[in-house]
């Protein structure tokens, strides 16, 4: 009885001292029990230390650009005369893009929108941890270049879809500095400046060292996207300057084959200066391109490997496959109207053709890169440039150099308004699925006639007004900050 | 042909299972008579004994008498008692004041040990609250209490389900009919938007989590089966508490106020469910089985077209198309585009003779079957209560199906007078199959592809091949059900582990310390498999494709408590004081594989392994908790709580929070003045406050991370990295500020017995993911903003309305109302949308349906030109639509709130009635007033011409002369209502009274069994989901495809059907 006694006296002891012990230890080790970190992840504290990081930084806005392609797609080829909705039951923001009626809801607005302003905010990340940052200035100027290109090339998108927009140039770091910032619209002319100043910055910095290839920032891409911006404000002698210095570089050139500019393997080549970037391979890379430029022909689709079916989104209009002149090598290259059936018929709907790889196992999985910048549209806008300032005839050489590759007679003896409309017909058939239309047209005043001329023939009854060339500030950022204003009509 | 063996086997198997039971029922009676014969002839017998209560305390003063005559002695000190020359048939009664009355036949034994059982009067009923008991007459706050043997619903796999309508306050609704799948348990109403709202499990002292069974389908599949998809898929469909066999349960009590929850911190706010298993009692070991059979069937099947019907519908619907085009009704196919097109035999309806009900096809009559065996018993130091169950439950759904192993062992052990250990150790293993029955047809979901397929189709051709129109360009583009059952794979399993082990020691009279140390480990595995044969959308075939996920999950607990009672003459005080730490880990690791040569092998190996994420996310927490009751002359009752939580889930300025409650109550019926009112049996008042948190966010919310961001070059893959969270040093809890008034009432002895109460909760530091302008780079970042409010009533009657010898009758009704309003967010105007489909504004309940308002059909064209349209072309038999902004315009922005999904007010009705052995139950249950948007409706009501539909789109809007019911569009194939897919007219009232449960049951008189030696044999029969009144067109009004995301409910695209159960079964102890 003594014996068993004890030996409970003993188990209270040792109970105690180890409850003691543990308490000692869990108290001491109190406030570092409570402080855990995501060690799967990477948290700011631990970054932008070294080159390495910064290279990994780098990335970020160009894969923001990876994601704007389509909306842009959407908002400056189907918008136009160019590109219409096949698809049988289309959602509301495609079919406000095909009619040229665009609310403060539509999709494209909301991810064009997230999509320059993530590129945007991305740059501003690098360019303010590059601050500070101990790594060599090669390197250093490098990043800084590119992020200015992006930046200024994403400003540029906004600025001319939106007009006035908001100007951050700045990254943030908490909720209150956020809150704590100027986030209203900046005039037009304001937006300019700083892209202008963006984009020469980029143009100094990039200068003389190697390019990782054309899917990032070069000097070359900065001026041209420059020139394109002096144009755009029709300041016709910048734009010259510097469109010029881009030919002169003797760094590009147009490429024989021009439906190889769009096939999926269309890397670097010599007539590209900036392209984004695609990869197939199931790696999260590729762009489904394919599933909107293609329609959908149940039944056994023969387009594709595994009777893969497309969208129907932006498919070519009748207006754009009539707009081809006869022996336009571009036709063939850019629209088709027979889609093969695995019977052996075809059956006739139309299609584009361009950075749509029909050899792809997986149609939302393709390789093809998405070209931003070209030659042929450096080209184009010089004998812009040009035309406006009284070179009519030099401007005409300029647009055979692209007629030619076409396989199109030269043109010559045009008046300086007959140049104006060869152009734009010139650049409609160049650049279709390229991002170029809408700009074309609203840059020099031809929208409203264009569009609404094609409306009446295809018997729609759409139109264009003249505050729509303008889209509508996106509603989500309007009920965040009510002090930010809608554009005017919406 | 083959699916009507099977069912016939079926049958045939249910009815074997009946006739044994029947057998061996007739055999026991027979054996019994049988045995009373035989004993007749014996001599009569000394019988001594002891009495004990179940802790093993012997009990000295037990009348022990011989029925039937006047004969009896008396228990002694010891609790022993002798009895002489008893007739060896006769049957001896113990009886002792505050237990149950016990007669035991004496069947010719001499020694007869007795285990009386308290008479627990429910004033007197123990009641368990946060780290301890309580009497219910001293109870100040809001607690609900089930006991094991109310809830027991058999064929039922998780207590949670048995616990609806059962329980005033708490809305419980079974979100899928998938075997185990998930209920959803919302306490007092929706109150968080981003941190959760099912309330804190607590399995004996061990506060497992929130609850949520996963079956989130919203997003289930993504747009595709790619490799990774597949890895990515990693939404549970086994609801964990599923890992709990019911019959293990002792009781549920449900902590409603922060009176009840605030010792639970910041952890309470959603409401406290703690769950108490049952222990060893003394004695001889006693045994006790259940085995039950069921059959289920699907509840309610849908009411499609028929052949006839459909063939009209497509005809219909693509010469309406035709003819909006611009061409004639009367055109051929041949000028026709492709989509406009009619198979010729549509033309004539009657002419078809195929008519194909595809839900036939899919659904099945299931088998459930579950058996449980438990043995506790033990001496005056250790007791032990050991357990064992296994549940196999068919989907009733052909290919889906669900298994539970379970085990536990509870023991205690009295080392000395001041020492006791003991351990709750429980163990399970659950497995199932869920191939794609949800989902959308595109993505091959095997529910909407069946009600989707045209019903003139055979399921087979003449060469046994499945038949399907997926590319048929005149058919329903969608695979045929059975062949996607054959090619897709979804397999889970799950194991857990819970063991707890505690230590008590008396340190002086009434203070005592109690140390638990314990551990979680759940495991779960997805085996997800897609074969090169299924395709999706349009898309006949794709790649092979499979993906596993395996997550382990660690969580540990130590809970030190000490605990002080005392009496001091009136004044009675039980303190308590303790200290907690918990730390949890969430491990997961997934990996996709795409490639696979053939199709034999399914796992990863089989192909190439191209996708993956390995994960850990943890969070730790540590807690000094206080509670103090006093209470003077049980008659003024105050109980005041605090917590101190510190988490790691909060930013480095607000790790640690404060939650206190105060509540008082006053039993009026002790007051003298009172007894005259002797029709008062028990009348008590309560009132509380206090401050409950939810901390159900993310882990890392408070710091700044970031991700990965791809980008390509030189044909490569080319990591990038990018900002993609803020830190937010302030990140602080959600809190619950909760008032509670209520009362307790008995009447007449307690035949009548009313619990009220009514509560105003609420929310503060709401956290929302508040939206940042996309220029700061950031979309959101998680804040303490935003207040929301909660208040209702509840109202739990329990009624004996009959109470006589042989018959009694007893009715148990409850009912609660709660309304929800948000009060503020970020800012005034703010919509933060919750789904496509749902929105959050200040003034209306979370989540509001926030739709395209269809307001009517436009029976004419004068009707069109006179109103606002959304498109130019709009015609008559189209949609009409409100103007909400009145800008002459129907857009997106015409979209308004048209309901929410919550019921105005939630019931049950329990009525049982008992005649000598023989019992009834009939538990009816229902919700009035909630909406559900009828996802599935924008196909199988949308009026497209395509896939097959609701039997309810017959009566469309043919002409102004027929314009049907009201509801339903004109049939056109064409760019329907203007692509407006979200309107009103998809949202149905999901108000529904359900016959939830019938039971009959027979307990074999106690003089039979116990010449059967059986301590107890009931058998019975039972039907739950009886018949369903409702107007949803819908399987099922409660269904909700977001599963366990509660702001998310009331959105159902095809969703698991709920099932009919009937089942037979035996319980038996020894």
């Amino acid at each position: 009885m003594n014996n068993r006694y004890n030996n409970f006296n003993n188990m209270r002891t040792k109970i105690l001292n180890s409850t003691i012990a543990f308490f000692t230890i869990i108290f001491s080790s109190c406030s570092d029990f409570l402080n855990l970190q995501p060690d799967y992840l990477i948290n700011e504290e631990s970054f932008y230390k070294t080159t390495i990081d910064f290279e990994a930084s780098v990335i970020g806005p160009y894969a923001s650009l990876q994601e704007a392609t389509y909306a842009l797609l959407a908002l400056t080829e189907l918008t136009t005369d160019n590109l219409t909705v096949t698809l049988q039951s289309p959602g509301v923001s495609e079919l406000e893009c095909d009619e040229v009626r665009l609310s403060s809801n539509n999709d494209y607005i909301h991810s064009i929108w997230n999509a320059c302003y993530g590129a945007i905010s991305r740059s501003n990340n690098l360019l303010g941890r590059l601050e500070g940052a101990s790594i060599p200035d090669q390197e250093k100027n490098q990043y800084r270049g590119e992020a200015y290109f992006v930046r200024g090339y994403a400003y540029f998108i906004l600025v001319r879809l939106f007009g006035p927009v908001q100007l951050v140039d700045k990254a943030f770091r908490s909720p209150n500095e956020i809150a704590a910032s100027d986030m209203s619209r900046k005039p037009v002319n304001e937006i300019y400046e700083f892209i202008i100043q963006d984009l020469e910055q980029a143009g100094d910095l990039l200068q003389g060292l190697t390019m990782p290839g054309k899917g990032r920032a070069s000097s070359g891409a900065a001026k041209a996207l420059l020139g394109k911006v002096y144009l755009t404000q029709k300041e016709y002698e910048k734009a010259g300057t510097v469109l010029k210095s881009v030919i002169d570089s003797g760094q590009y050139s147009l490429v024989n084959n021009y439906a190889g500019l769009f096939d999926k393997q269309n890397d670097d080549l010599p007539e590209s200066l900036f392209e984004i970037k695609y990869l197939s391979g199931n790696v999260g890379e590729g762009n489904s391109f394919a599933l909107h430029f293609v329609p959908t022909v149940y039944g056994g689709m023969a387009l594709f490997p595994g009777n893969q079916l497309g969208g129907g989104r932006l498919s070519p209009t009748m207006d754009m496959a009539n707009a081809y002149e006869n022996g336009d090598v571009r036709k063939n290259a850019s629209v088709s109207d027979s889609v093969p059936m695995s019977d052996g018929s075809t059956v006739r709907m139309l299609y584009g053709k361009k950075f749509v790889d029909f050899t792809a196992s997986n149609i939302a999985d393709m390789n093809n890169n998405f070209t931003v910048l070209r030659y042929a549209d450096v080209l184009l806008m010089y004998a812009e440039v040009l035309n406006e300032t009284g070179k009519t005839a030099d401007a005409q050489s300029y647009i055979n150099l692209v007629r030619a590759r076409a396989g199109l007679t030269a043109i010559s003896g045009l008046s300086k308004v007959q140049v104006v409309l060869a152009l734009e017909k010139e650049r409609r058939v160049e650049f279709l699925y390229e991002g170029h239309r809408w700009f074309d047209l609203v840059r020099t005043g031809r929208a409203l006639s264009v569009l609404n001329a094609y409306f009446t023939a295809s018997g729609l009854s759409y139109s264009v007004e003249d505050y729509e060339t303008l889209m509508p500030i996106p509603q989500r950022e309007i009920d965040i900050n009510p002090a930010l204003e809608q554009n005017p009509g919406y | 042909m083959e699916r009507i063996s099977n069912y016939s086997k079926k049958k045939y198997r249910f009815i074997k299972v009946i006739v044994t039971l029947l057998y061996f029922v007739y055999s026991t009676v027979v054996f019994a008579a049988g045995s009373s014969v035989e004993q007749l002839q014996q001599q009569p017998v000394n019988v001594t004994g002891q009495v004990k209560s179940v802790e093993g305390i012997t009990l000295p003063g037990v009348n022990v008498l011989i029925k039937g005559t006047s004969i009896g002695v008396i228990s002694d000190n010891d609790g022993n008692y002798s009895i002489q020359q008893v007739d060896p048939n006769a049957t001896l009664v113990f009886s002792y004041i505050g237990f149950l009355t016990q007669e035991v036949g004496v069947n010719a034994k001499n020694v007869i040990n007795v285990t009386l059982v308290e008479d627990i009067q429910s004033l007197d009923e123990v009641v368990i609250v946060g780290y301890g008991t309580q009497l219910k007459r001293d109870l100040t706050g809001s607690i609900a209490r089930v006991s094991g043997e109310e809830i027991i619903q058999p064929s039922v796999a998780s207590f949670d389900q048995m616990l609806q309508g059962k329980v005033a306050g708490v809305q419980i609704s079974q979100t899928s009919g998938a075997p185990g799948g998930n209920v959803n348990v919302l306490v007092r109403g929706i109150s968080s938007i981003t941190g959760g709202n099912q309330p804190l499990y607590v399995v004996d002292g061990f506060p497992i989590g929130a609850g949520g069974g996963g079956s989130d389908m919203m997003s289930f599949g993504g747009n595709t089966f790619s490799s990774s998809g597949m890895a990515n898929n990693i939404q549970s469909r086994v609801n964990p508490l599923t890992a709990i066999n019911p019959a293990d349960i002792k009781s549920i009590e449900i902590l409603k106020d922060a009176s009840a929850t605030a010792i639970y911190g910041s952890r309470g706010a959603n409401g406290v469910v703690i769950i108490t298993t049952k222990r060893g009692k003394s004695g001889k070991a006693s045994v006790s089985v259940d085995a039950t059979f069921g059959i289920q069937e699907v509840a309610h099947r849908l009411e499609m077209m028929n052949a006839q019907q459909f063939a009209e519908f497509v005809a219909d619907g693509r010469d309406n198309a035709w003819v909006y085009a611009g061409g004639q009704a009367s055109d051929p196919n041949n000028v026709r585009s492709a989509s406009t097109r009619v198979k010729p035999e549509f033309r004539d309806p009657s002419s078809i003779t195929q008519n194909t009900d595809w839900q036939d096809l899919i659904f099945q009559l299931a088998p459930v079957q579950d058996y449980k065996v438990s043995v506790d018993g033990g001496t005056d130091k250790i007791r032990y209560f050991v357990s064992g169950g296994y549940m196999k439950q068919e989907g009733i759904i052909i290919g889906t199906d669900y298994d539970r192993f379970s085990v536990r062992s509870n023991i205690d052990a009295q080392l000395s007078d001041k020492f006791k250990i003991g351990s709750y150790i429980s163990g399970s293993y659950t497995y199932g199959k869920y191939p794609n029955t949800e989902g959308h047809l595109g993505l091959r979901g095997v529910l909407s592809s069946a009600l989707a397929s045209s019903p003139t189709i055979p399921v087979r051709d003449e060469n046994g091949e499945y038949v399907s129109e997926l590319l048929d360009p005149m058919g329903v583009p969608v695979e045929n059900p059975l062949f996607i059952l054959e090619n897709f794979e979804d397999n889970r399993i799950s194991g857990g582990l819970l063991v707890n082990n505690f230590v008590e020691y008396d340190i002086m009279e009434g203070l005592k310390l109690k140390s638990t140390a314990g551990v979680n480990l759940t495991t779960n595995e997805i085996k997800l498999w897609k074969s090169s044969h299924l395709g999706s959308w349009g898309s006949m075939t794709s790649p092979a494709t499979a993906g596993v996920t395996k997550i382990e999950s660690l969580n540990w607990l130590n809970e030190n408590t000490l605990n002080y009672k005392k009496m001091f003459g009136d004044h009675s005080l039980d303190a308590l004081l303790g200290f907690t730490i918990q730390k949890d880990r969430y491990d997961r690791l997934s990996a996709g594989a795409t490639d696979f040569p053939t199709d034999y092998i399914t796992y990863l190996t089989g192909g190439t392994i191209n996708a993956g994420t390995h994960m850990v996310s943890e969070w730790s927490m540590m807690s000094l908790l206080s509670r103090v009751n006093y209470a003077y002359a049980r008659k003024y009752l105050v109980t005041a709580t605090v917590r101190r939580d510190g988490s790691s889930k909060f930013g480095a300025n607000n790790k640690w929070g404060t939650f206190p409650s105060f509540s008082v109550g006053y039993n009026i019926s002790e007051e003298p003045f009172m007894q005259q009112l002797s029709f008062i049996s028990n009348w008590k008042l309560r009132a509380s406050y206090g401050i409950a948190g939810n901390s159900l966010n993310e882990n890392y919310a408070h710091i700044g991370l970031i991700s990965s961001t791809n980008y390509v070059e030189n044909g490569n893959l080319k990591p990038g990295l990018a900002p993609n969270s803020l830190s937010n040093d302030e990140l602080t809890w959600e809190k619950t500020k909760q008032t509670n008034i209520g009362m307790d009432l008995g009447l007449f002895q307690d035949r009548i017995s009313v619990t009220a109460d009514i509560y105003k909760n609420i929310k503060t530091d709401l956290l929302l993911a508040v939206q940042l302008p996309a220029s700061s780079g950031f979309r959101s970042s998680t804040q303490n903003i935003g207040e929301i409010e909660n208040k209702g009533i509840e109202l739990n009657v329990f009624t004996k309305n009959v109470n006589n010898r042989d018959f009694q009758w007893e009715s148990n009704v409850i009912f609660s109302a709660n309304r929800n309003k948000v009060l503020k967010l970020a800012t005034e105007g703010e919509r933060i949308s919750n789904s496509a489909y749902q929105v959050t504004e200040v003034g209306q309940p979370i989540a509001s349906f926030y739709l395209m308002h269809v307001t009517g059909i436009f029976q004419n064209a004068n009707e069109v030109a006179n109103s606002p349209v959304q498109h130019p072309k709009t015609q008559p038999g189209d949609l009409k639509f409100e103007d909400v902004d009145l800008d002459g315009k129907i857009t997106t922005n015409d979209k308004k709130i048209v309901g929410n999904p919550w019921p105005d007010f939630t019931w049950g009705f329990n009525n049982t009635f008992s005649y000598k052995n023989l019992s009834l139950g009939i538990f009816l249950n229902g919700s009035q007033g909630g909406s559900t948007y009828f996802l599935a409706g924008e196909t199988f009501i949308n009026s497209a011409g395509v896939q097959n539909q609701l039997a309810m789109v017959d009566r469309r809007w043919k002409s102004e002369e027929d314009p049907g019911d009201g509801l339903i569009p004109r049939a056109i194939r064409s760019t329907y209502a203007y692509g407006f897919t979200s309107t009103s007219r998809f949202l149905f009232d999901a108000s529904y009274v359900r016959i939830k449960n019938v039971n009959l049951s027979y307990q074999l008189p106690s003089k039979i069994a116990n010449r059967l030696k059986l301590a107890g044999c009931t058998i019975f029969a039972d039907v739950s989901n009886l018949h369903t009144f409702t107007d949803y067109p819908g399987f099922d009004p409660e269904a909700s495809t977001a599963g366990d995301n509660i702001v998310n409910s009331g959105i159902d695209n095809m969703t698991y059907p709920l099932a009919r159960t009937y089942t037979i079964g035996l319980k038996m102890s020894f």
